[in-house]
This record gives C-alpha cells, sequence and structure tokens, in this order.
C-alpha cells in the first residue's frame, strides 16, 4: 500500500497570498529532487491554478479560503487546489480549454494575445488533470509523475 | 526597478523576484512610466526574477506591443526555468531574448545600426 506523505495549506482568497503556496511547492518537489524547471513548471501550473480561483470565483456565504493538498506518493505527486463555490464560466474553465495556447502570429505584435494561457499551462505541464465537484466544493486535481527511487 | 542609460539604451533591472498576478499590473506601470518618458530602446535584465507566470508574460507582451515599432525592447539574464514558460507558450519566437546585458547592447546596437541604413535608403 502506497500510504502517501500530505499537507494541507490554505490561505485567504487574495492574490498576495497566493506566493506562499508556490513556494511551498517548490521546495515540496526540490525536495523530490525533480530539476529547477521540473519544480518551477509545477509550482507555475499551481500557481495558474490559484490565479484562476482567486480571480474568478464566488463564493456563497462569505467563504473566503482555498486550500491546496499535496500529497506525495512514491511515484506521483499529486496537487488538489479546491475553492468552495462557483468559478464563472465566461472566464474559461478547464474543460473549454482546447489545449492549445492562443493563436498567434510572431510577426504581428500588434495583434498578440496578452491573456488566455493560464489553462493551457496547466493542461499542458501536467501529466493528469481533472475537476471534481463535491457539493460547493471543487477541486482541480494536478498529477505529476516523477521517477521512483 | 535598477536603470542605467548606455548610450542611449535603457537598461532596466527589476528588483521583482516575481513577476505574477499580483505583482504585474506594478512591475508593467514602472516600465510603461519610462517609455511613457519617452523611453524606445529598453534592454530588460530579469536575473533577480525567480518566477514568472501567465499574466506576468502578458505584462511583457503588453509592453512589446506598448513600444511597438517606435523603438526596440530586448530581454535578458532570463533564469533557466523561467525560459521554459517562454519556449512552452512559443514567446521565444517573439521576444529578442539575450543571455547576457552585453550580448542585448550590441544586438541594440546593430539594430540602430541596421534602422539607419534603411532611413537612409528610403530617404534616397
Amino acid at each position: 500500500m502506497d500510504e502517501p506523505a500530505s499537507i494541507t495549506l490554505s490561505i485567504e482568497r487574495e492574490l498576495k497570498n497566493a506566493f506562499l503556496i508556490g513556494l511551498s511547492v517548490n521546495a515540496i518537489c526540490s525536495y523530490f529532487e525533480l530539476s529547477r524547471e521540473e519544480c518551477y513548471k509545477v509550482e507555475l501550473v499551481v500557481m495558474e491554478a490559484l490565479n484562476n480561483v482567486i480571480q474568478h470565483s464566488e463564493e456563497p456565504g462569505g467563504k473566503r479560503r482555498v486550500e491546496l493538498t499535496a500529497r506525495l506518493y512514491s511515484d506521483r505527486m499529486v496537487f488538489e487546489v479546491s475553492n468552495w463555490g462557483t468559478v464563472d464560466p465566461s472566464k474559461g474553465t478547464l474543460e473549454s480549454s482546447k489545449g492549445a495556447p492562443p493563436a498567434f502570429d510572431p510577426g504581428d505584435i500588434e495583434n498578440l494575445p496578452e491573456k488566455g494561457r493560464g489553462l493551457y499551462l496547466i493542461r499542458s505541464l501536467m501529466d493528469e488533470v481533472k475537476q471534481n465537484r463535491s457539493g460547493e466544493k471543487s477541486t482541480l486535481v494536478l498529477v505529476k509523475y516523477i521517477a521512483k527511487k | 526597478m535598477e536603470e542605467r542609460d548606455e548610450g542611449g539604451v535603457l537598461v532596466l533591472k527589476p528588483f521583482f523576484k516575481r513577476i505574477d498576478a499580483y505583482t504585474s499590473a506594478s512591475f508593467k506601470g514602472e516600465v510603461a512610466d519610462r517609455i511613457m518618458n519617452g523611453a524606445r530602446r529598453i534592454v530588460l535584465n530579469l536575473e533577480r526574477v525567480d518566477f514568472i507566470d501567465s499574466t506576468g508574460l502578458g505584462a511583457l507582451i503588453s509592453l512589446l506591443k506598448t513600444i511597438g515599432e517606435l523603438g526596440d525592447f530586448m530581454i535578458c539574464n532570463i533564469r533557466p526555468p523561467v525560459t521554459s514558460l517562454f519556449k512552452v507558450t512559443r514567446m521565444d519566437r517573439v521576444f529578442r531574448i539575450h543571455a547576457s546585458e552585453e550580448e542585448a547592447l550590441r544586438a541594440m546596437s546593430e539594430s540602430a545600426r541596421q534602422s539607419q541604413i534603411a532611413d537612409r535608403t528610403s530617404d534616397g
């Protein structure tokens, strides 16, 4: 039985707090001897998920909390970003993401999109991504496989 | 933001360790102020920045668009992990990225020389 070590971090739902979770995720990845680039990519994905929730979710009853649970197995790291409430579908959801970055012409700087890369990064940099919902709790599950020691 | 003039090129070195959804507006404002005040040739040295997210990347794109064809905007000293953001979003095809400040300043100088040649050709 592969019982994971786990930790849950909770922040008030404000952008100024999100980096604290990002730094923690990077440190966890570093401990598991992922390369600096891989640590950055996992931190980036978690930050994109947090930013999306913080900026676009609406929570009932004044709850303003976002949680990250990290579950660390021998062969994978699972990061769960949870919030309570709904994400405004017009702001883009995982399901609506095409899994591709916005199209652009490198020679046409004037029309280069400034937004719309967050969900693409989440989809492209993790090995598995899924969304769960239980009552008012919505959780984005991000899985990164690591080499077994 | 640390800044200095190198022969008409403004070299900016932000103190920001992170350019993300929380800090990007402030970062963008600081650089945009320099553009509003007339800076047209900018080298942005990102050696102190260990983290950029998609919002931070959007801020860099916005600055590139603000300068547009009025001048040159180059980036240097991107930390290796952060380079992967530019690659995975294919923004390495858009930004002129250099390994060092010296290399960026040389490229800036060459770009100015090419512009002068083009101007003379179109005038004459």
